[in-house]
């Protein structure tokens, strides 16, 4: 028996390191191992040996055992680095190929800058509010101290509704700017306000790559008691500073410019916004200014996209004319502020270089999938 | 509006250290919009008329001459010249004096050739960029050697376009002598005083005007005198420049001095041929209804009795203030004239001009509200200039003044403190007081902190009323760009809470981000056209009155239409898309303002040829409901009790929320398809985005997880065909309230095997105990009591 034990040991051990694949491995241990294996067989047949050489035997059978279970053990291991270095060195992927697809779709622009504007008045404690789109002649024109005899109407081509002209209101209109909503807010919030509107208004004119009947807009309203022009710089300095602070912005211009390119250029700005005033005549603001900021491009040392001046027109402001604080039931002996508005719009397209303004509102894919 | 820096120069000294582009740049940070202007001399500023004195051969050069030239200095320029051209000594001739840059680009500078000094160039006009080819020179005879050359061509001027709409409140700007006064402010230098030198008699007993004016509010003064021995001729040549440098056509003397006096002082003025006026007689009045004029332009213009006219009692001479009438005009012939000027109601001026589309000039000017002073002013103006420029003209007799609205000074209470809480910085009264006076503002004592301020007549009929008026005025001479940016020191408050707003954006998080959905930004409106091909009702919606295309005409009450109009441009090119947009319909209702809601409409389509088992019904449904649930808004989809009229009316479903329908579901109706030229299958859904908000967000609440594996039975059951899922689904949940802790389809079979009005649906139930893990028992259990069910509402099970 003992011979025989020897035997199954050598033949075994010479087995395992012979077998190359896990499943022969598991083969030759069945053969040895298993239920009925040839060494199990031979341990079950220790019962039926004499009481002496029991002990001996047994001991020798668990030693074989032993070792053949550790030289399984060290077979599977090289087995296993073997495959795991084979599958190290067989495999390849061209990493030039395309991944696999993945349908994400695409929120419009105008919707992702407006997050952005709404975000930054937000953190600086502005609330964001909502006005009718079809409005009365009066929340668009006279209580913004626009009469109807205004020169200032002529300067805003009014999309007028069908409709019996109200007392109060005058005809209804589309909205032709979002200040609408100022007088509505001081209405119904009174002062202090802090406030911006964002929203759609509508100009009756032709379109064109530069021109569009339907726009978006950026009211802003901060009425307080000490509120001064300087405020408004501070406010608006800030506020963009926060926006193009993000390299893309500029670069999205830069790219745009390309082929007149110059060191200046190409570089993301990421220094402050510097804005300045200049006058400017709004009837619901006194005084009224022009806010302009400098170009993100060319550092104020004037380009094309500025036409050279260094500075990009930006919006119209100033300070709430004290009719327009009379109409929203706000007193101007103790309050004053600011209004401005910008267009958002606009600063889509500046941001991302769109040179036509139609293609915002045409559903056309090709141009929203870029976004 | 267009303004000549030459003619700004007959009222201000202007340094010439400034460049037309700091003067450009100055006007727009302390004035007004500058768009854009011409500097004509730019880059001939180095070059000058030269007289030759003497020349002689190069000493050490075949080809080269050497030359003393004299340039008005009080040595003669040496330079050198070659042989391009033949010099004459006396030529006068362009010599540009080193250092200097031509427009062509060309560095002019002093240097040595072969032992010759050269301090200049002798320029062809080739060289002077004013011809592309050839070899020529200029030759300035008469002109006086050290004239510049830009001069001694006339073009030394700048001239500034100006933003009309930048000085739609300032009067006083729409002339020279008014935007003089701005240079002489902002550049700290004084504005020489205007006054027009009228000789002769401008009182006495010859013919006179006579004048009535029908309604007081009609004109707030008006002038008018006649002048005998007039002769109509070409005006001379420094009167044509100023109007041609501003782009006006001169016409004859008389009108160009009309004109003249326009541009210089901003008030429009008439000179009508005293035969067409026949009796010397102004009436001045309302049209009467139906009243009939043919402006100078040949236009016949249907009156509003709202507009004035000028008539001479019978005859109509034009319509007051915005175009004179077919035979007001000044003809060769014309020997005597009336000169009128007036100061017309500026409402009414704007109103006429709008009715007739005539925004003339002298409409665009009296509508600003002119000054009647100046008014006055201008009309002697132009009699010191028609007496001057046409030597025969004689003054009649006495001039007719009638003035009715006599301008009243306005004076205003600056409070000191309150400017400056305005602005944001610190000026001190001193400053205050230099900027007002500087644009002519009277300053006067008041109490402490405070200054009297009285605003000039050309301020006062409209800009200048109130202290916030005054604020401005002191800001921008004190200049915008010293106010320093500053941030507000505000209270922390969280601001008015805008749940739309957040929900808004987080939607589009879920529709694109989530769902992969583009979102599209479409017009408000549609056309007739769109109201028709989706079957709209014409009376919900609000029409415009004055749209500019055909595809403006409705405002729209769906978002729909707009989408299927897009979608079919894109299913052209595309078998699938997906789209939504947040937007607003405008609904006509009995009150003023039309109802106005938010929606998000959602469209999925699909070429028919792509092969699907599924209804794309099920494809919007399914958005839907996934859309919802991250929203957490928990609603029940039901079949439409009502249908949108573009929706198919058998495959519409309706979410709602506590009673309140929140969103349709539907494929689109196939004739609406159509019509719109979709051949691909589309579905959409209308979430009502309003009240999606109202119903709110629920709490994603949380389960612990099952702490017990659970076992998961599938059941077949054949149903007649038109069975809902959900009545099946009920079935089997009821049984088990406890132990089922899920049913779910996980197919629908149909097949002629199993008839042709029948289906089977396939559920899979999951039971699951929170406590124990449960036995085949109570699974075989249960099984049954779920068959029991199903077959107790005479379902078949299958295979069961």
């Amino acid at each position: 028996m003992q011979e025989l034990l020897g035997k199954i040991k050598t033949q075994a051990l010479a087995e395992i390191e012979k077998a190359a694949s896990a499943e022969a491995l598991y083969q030759v241990q069945v053969k040895y191992l298993g239920r009925k294996g040839e060494l199990t067989l031979l341990m079950q047949g220790i019962a039926d040996l004499p009481k002496e050489e029991k002990p001996a035997m047994g001991r020798m059978c668990n030693e074989i055992k032993q070792a053949l279970e550790e030289a399984f053990a060290r077979q599977q291991e090289q087995i296993d680095s073997a495959d795991i270095q084979k599958k190290l060195s067989d495999a390849w992927v061209d990493v030039t190929a395309p991944g696999a697809k993945y349908n994400i779709g695409h929120i419009h622009p105008l919707s992702q800058v407006q997050y952005e504007v709404e975000q930054i008045f937000s953190d600086m404690g502005f609330a964001i509010m909502d006005g009718p789109e079809a409005e009365s002649e009066y929340y668009n024109f006279e209580g913004l101290n626009i009469p109807s005899w205004h020169p200032a109407r002529d300067m805003q081509d009014t999309f007028f509704l069908k409709q019996t002209p109200d007392k109060k209101h005058g005809r209804l209109v589309l909205r032709t700017q979002t200040s609408p909503v100022q007088v509505r807010t001081m209405e119904k919030y009174g002062a202090p306000l802090r406030i911006i509107v964002p929203g759609r208004v509508f100009r009756n004119e032709a379109t064109d790559a530069s021109h569009e009947h339907t726009f978006s807009q950026v009211e802003g309203l901060l009425v307080d008691r000490d509120i001064s022009l300087a405020h408004l710089k501070g406010v608006m300095r800030e506020f963009l500073t926060r926006l193009f602070g993000r390299a893309h912005g500029a670069s999205a211009m830069a790219e745009r410019t390309s082929g007149s390119a110059s060191a200046s250029e190409a570089e993301p700005i990421n220094k402050g916004i510097r804005v300045r005033f200049r006058p400017g005549y709004f009837p619901f603001v006194e005084p009224g200014v022009e806010l302009d900021m400098s170009c993100l491009l060319c550092n104020e040392t004037g380009c094309r996209v500025c036409k050279h001046t260094g500075w990009l027109e930006f919006m119209g402001a100033g300070m709430v004319h004290p009719n327009v604080l009379k109409a929203g039931g706000i007193d101007s002996k103790k309050y004053q502020g600011w209004a401005f508005g910008f267009g958002l719009t606009r600063l889509v397209m500046m941001r991302y270089g769109i040179d036509d303004i139609r293609l915002l509102s045409s559903g056309d894919l090709r141009f929203l999938e870029q976004f | 509006m267009k303004v000549s820096l030459n003619w700004i120069k007959e009222f201000v000294d202007i340094p010439a250290k400034y460049s037309a582009k700091m003067l450009a740049d100055l006007l727009t940070l302390r004035t007004c919009e500058v768009e854009g202007y011409e500097d004509q001399g730019r880059g001939l500023e180095g070059v000058v008329i030269g007289e030759m004195l003497k020349f002689s051969k190069h000493p050490n050069a075949d080809k080269l001459n050497v030359a003393k030239v004299d340039i008005g200095r009080k040595e003669p320029l040496n330079l050198i010249f070659g042989q391009m051209v033949t010099m004459h000594i006396g030529d006068r001739i362009p010599i540009a004096v080193a250092p200097t840059v031509l427009p062509t680009g060309l560095k002019i500078e002093a240097k040595d050739l072969r032992g010759v000094r050269s301090e200049g160039m002798l320029c062809l006009e080739q060289e002077l960029g004013m011809k592309e080819t050839g070899v020529s020179l200029l030759y300035f005879p008469k002109t006086k050697p050290g004239t510049p050359l830009a001069e001694a061509l006339g073009l030394n001027d700048v001239i500034f376009e100006i933003d009309n709409k930048s000085i739609t409140h300032r009067p006083d700007l729409w002339g020279h002598y008014g935007m003089a006064r701005e240079f002489a402010a902002f550049l700290g230098k004084k504005l020489k005083s205007f006054v027009a030198r009228t000789p002769g008699r401008l009182t006495g007993s010859g013919p006179k005007a006579k004048v009535d004016i029908a309604k007081k509010e009609i004109a707030a003064r008006f002038l008018a005198t006649i002048v005998f021995g007039i002769k109509v001729e070409e005006s001379p040549q420094w009167l044509k420049n100023r109007l041609l440098a501003v782009g006006m056509r001169p016409v004859n003397n008389i009108v160009d001095i009309t004109n003249y006096v326009m541009l210089e002082l901003g008030q429009p003025l008439h000179a009508f041929d005293r035969r067409v006026v026949e009796n010397d007689h102004f009436v001045i009045r309302y049209a009467k209804s139906g009243e009939v004029t043919t402006t100078l332009d040949h236009k016949k213009r249907q009156l509003s009795t709202e507009d004035a006219l000028v008539t001479n009692g019978d005859t109509v001479l034009g319509i007051a203030g915005v175009m004179g009438g077919l035979n007001s005009e000044i003809t060769p012939k014309t020997t005597d004239i009336i000169l009128e000027v007036a100061t017309w109601n500026p409402i009414m001026i704007r109103k006429t001009a709008q009715r007739h589309g005539l925004r003339t000039d002298a409409a665009q000017r009296f509508e600003k509200s002119l000054d009647p002073e100046i008014t006055g002013i201008a009309f002697h103006r132009a009699v010191e200039l028609i007496l001057k420029i046409c030597p025969t003209a004689k003054l009649a007799g006495p001039v007719t003044d009638v003035y009715p609205r006599k301008y009243k000074p306005v004076s205003v209470l600056l409070n000191i403190a309150q400017v400056n809480k305005k602005i944001g910085v610190d000026i001190s009264e001193k400053e205050m007081a230099a900027h007002l006076k500087a644009l002519e503002f009277a300053v006067g004592k008041a109490k402490k902190g405070f200054l009297k301020i009285t605003v000039p007549s050309f301020r006062a009929t409209k800009d200048i009323n109130i202290e916030d008026d005054l604020v401005e005025e002191i800001a921008r001479m004190h200049g915008y760009e010293k106010i320093p940016p500053i941030l507000p020191m505000l209270p922390i408050k969280l601001p008015i809470e805008n749940r739309e707003r957040v929900l808004k954006h987080r939607t589009r998080q879920i529709f694109s981000m989530g769902l992969g959905f583009t979102e599209v930004s479409l017009y408000s409106f549609y056309g007739a056209p769109e109201v028709r091909k989706a079957l709209l009702p014409e009376e919900l919606h609000m029409r415009l009155e004055n749209p500019l295309t055909e595809d403006q005409t409705h405002l729209r009450i769906s978002l729909l239409p707009n989408m299927l109009k897009s979608a079919a441009v894109t299913l052209y090119s595309r078998d699938n898309l997906k789209l939504y947009e947040i937007g607003r319909t405008y609904i006509k209702e009995k009150e003023y303002f039309p109802r106005e809601e938010k929606f998000i409409t959602g469209v999925i389509a699909r070429s028919e040829t792509t092969k699907q088992s599924q209804e794309i019904f099920y494809n919007a449904l399914g958005a839907l409901q996934a859309f919802l649930d991250q929203f957490g808004a928990k609603v029940r989809i039901d079949v439409a009790q009502t249908l949108p009229p573009y929706a198919h009316p058998s495959k519409c479903a309706a979410a709602k929320s506590a009673g309140q329908e929140i969103a349709t579901i539907y494929e689109v109706h196939p004739q609406v398809l159509k019509n719109f030229g979709i051949e691909s299958s589309v579905a959409a859904f209308e979430i009502n985005f309003s009240r999606l908000v109202a119903v709110g967000q629920t709490q994603h609440a949380y389960h612990s997880l099952p702490r017990f594996p659970g076992i998961e039975i599938d059941i077949s059951v054949l149903v007649p065909k038109l069975t809902p899922v959900r009545e099946a689904l009920e079935l089997i949940r009821k049984t088990d309230q406890q132990l089922i802790a899920n049913v779910s389809l996980i197919d629908i079979f149909e097949d002629k095997s199993l008839g042709a009005d029948k289906k089977s649906f396939t559920f899979r139930v999951l039971l699951q105990s929170p406590d124990r893990t449960l036995t085949d028992e109570e699974m075989k259990q249960i099984q049954q009591r779920i068959f029991s069910a199903l077959q107790g509402s005479g379902f078949v099970i299958r295979g069961g």
